[in-house]
């Protein structure tokens, strides 16, 4: 089984304030890594300049020795899904298709198939099962969040990251969560990263913390309280 | 299963108004029983109008569709985002520039008139939306920039000279019988040629319906699929719009419909829906305005409006 790796090297992040100056991390290996930081501190941004969504103001970030800036977009979304922070309310796309899309980098007629064992699964982990035919704007913003997890977990990427999942999960469904993420990246060696200010229930089931402060990412063997 | 039965319904439904706008209806000529040549009425004159009232309604109803998914708002559609009026206010200076360059004075150019003009006000409403974001404010933006250019028109309507007033405000009130032979064949050419590109971007569509940001990751080339859409979206518009004048409430109720009877992912069929849809309500609206118990043909969309507004005004209200 080939490792994955994302390399972090020297990079500067704007938006309309610096966030991140001169950053460099080694994401050496599969594994759940928890990302954390105040408000505002750049955690989404972090998250989406990995995904390739974000242009860098200097420095650079591979996967598996390549640029991210240098793939075309097509290949990026075949290595990297993301789900981000703003939930989609369309009444007229149900949990279903909304899962369903997650194949669209690999199969061109994705919106014909058929749900597989690997997607029963996922909505079994997930708890979206009675849901499943609701449209996106019949149900309840934890359930709709759940939704767009799935979606990118049945991507099936090398690199899966998710922007602060839990937000609007109840209790168990956190610890759950955070549980089978853990499990997902070591089962499929996967490199899963999440922002999350939950960190009470992740330094359960992860040793692996970043934390973005003073413009500066660092790492801790536990979760930085 | 389900989803394919509506469509066969619709089809079914276009081809029923087709025959019936193209075979059934009487004409005045035929009640004032002059002896004429009916099959030079119906080849020069009947199908040509219900061929265009159909490809002009697909085209809508498949505009609206895109600008609808494209701004995620439900109530946008060619004609409120100002897009219809820049297509005429386009023809109008090629009617007026055609006095000094008759060359201009041709259907050709007229339809090219009326593509760059959609497409001048897409590219405005498309940078708008890039800048402050979908929503109410895209909606104001296009109404707001119709009157701008509903203004200009109207300064051309008062400094024109009578015969092409007269031109401008029968041709604005929207009309499927003036497009015969060639620049019929040459419409549906277009229109099928833009229909099957727009085919081709459905899926990408589809996927940004979820957000820019989740498209993009999902391998949707963001901007360019934007561009292209807008391309074909002006293109519609235009097209239908420089040959048969400004039609309201198509592009913005069957789209709506379409979503109502299909709410579905698979862009492609909603595609197909929107146009069968669009061709139908275009070919009522033919149908309606040329029964004989008005002794005159009454403009499109007057039946346009009379059919799509109630409906529009249902979806607005009707809750989630």
């Amino acid at each position: 089984m080939s490792s994955v790796q994302i390399q972090i090297q020297a990079i500067n992040l704007n938006t309309d304030k610096t966030l991140l100056n001169d950053c460099s991390y080694d994401f050496d290996g599969p594994g759940l890594y928890i990302l954390s930081g105040r408000n505002g501190s750049g955690k989404s941004t972090l998250l989406k300049a990995i995904a390739g969504l974000h242009t860098l103001a200097s420095g650079q970030i591979t996967i598996n020795g390549q640029s991210i800036g240098q793939m075309s977009v097509a290949e990026r979304a075949k290595n990297i899904a993301f789900a981000g922070a703003n939930a989609i309310q369309e009444h007229f796309i149900t949990v279903q298709d909304l899962i369903q899309v997650g194949r669209s980098p690999f199969e061109k007629h994705w919106y014909d198939l058929k749900p597989d064992a690997d997607f029963h699964h996922i909505v079994e982990h997930l708890q979206i099962q009675p849901v499943l035919h609701k449209s996106l704007n019949a149900i309840s913003d934890g359930e709709r969040q759940k939704a767009n997890i799935a979606r990118a977990i049945y991507q099936k990427t090398a690199v899966l990251l998710l922007d602060e999942p839990t937000a609007f999960l109840d209790y168990p469904s956190k610890v759950h969560l955070f549980e089978w993420l853990s499990e997902l990246a070591m089962e499929q060696s996967k490199i899963i990263i999440c922002s999350t200010h939950d960190l009470d229930i992740a330094n359960r089931y992860s040793k692996l913390h970043l934390q973005i402060s003073e413009k500066k990412l660092f790492f801790f063997q536990q979760a930085p309280m | 299963m389900q989803a394919n039965k509506i469509v066969v319904i619709a089809s079914v439904l276009c081809a029923i108004l087709l025959i019936v706008d193209a075979f059934c209806l009487p004409t005045f000529i035929d009640l004032l029983d002059y002896k004429i040549n009916h099959s030079f009425i119906f080849w020069s004159y009947r199908l040509p109008k219900a061929l265009t009232a159909c490809i002009v309604g697909a085209n809508l109803a498949l505009a609206g569709f895109i600008l609808q998914q494209m701004y995620a708002n439900h109530l946008a559609g060619p004609y409120i985002l100002g897009i219809s009026s820049g297509a005429s206010l386009a023809v109008s200076i090629t009617i007026i520039g055609a006095h000094i360059f008759p060359i201009l004075n041709h259907g050709l150019s007229l339809s090219l008139a009326g593509m760059i003009g959609s497409m001048l006000i897409l590219s405005l409403v498309l940078l708008v939306s890039k800048r402050f974001g979908s929503g109410a404010t895209i909606l104001l933006f296009g109404v707001i920039l119709g009157q701008i250019t509903g203004a200009i028109q109207s300064l051309l309507d008062f400094l024109a000279i009578s015969n092409d007033l007269k031109a401008f405000t029968v041709w604005g009130m929207g009309s499927f019988a003036k497009v015969i032979s060639w620049d019929c064949a040459f419409l549906i050419c277009v229109s099928l040629i833009a229909i099957v590109f727009a085919w081709r971007l459905m899926p990408a569509l589809s996927i940004m319906v979820l957000g820019n940001d989740t498209a993009n990751s999902l391998g949707v080339k963001v901007q360019q699929t934007q561009w292209q859409l807008l391309c074909i979206t002006g293109l519609l518009t235009g097209i239908s719009t420089a040959y048969c004048g400004p039609i309201a409430f198509i592009g913005m109720a069957m789209p709506n419909l379409a979503r109502i009877l299909l709410p579905s992912i698979h862009f492609k069929r909603q595609l197909i829906l929107n146009c069968l849809l669009g061709a139908s309500m275009a070919v009522l609206s033919d149908i309606i305005a040329s029964l004989p118990i008005f002794s005159i043909n009454l403009p499109i969309n007057v039946c346009t409006a009379i059919l799509g507004g109630p409906f529009v005004l249902y979806v607005l209200f009707k809750k989630k």
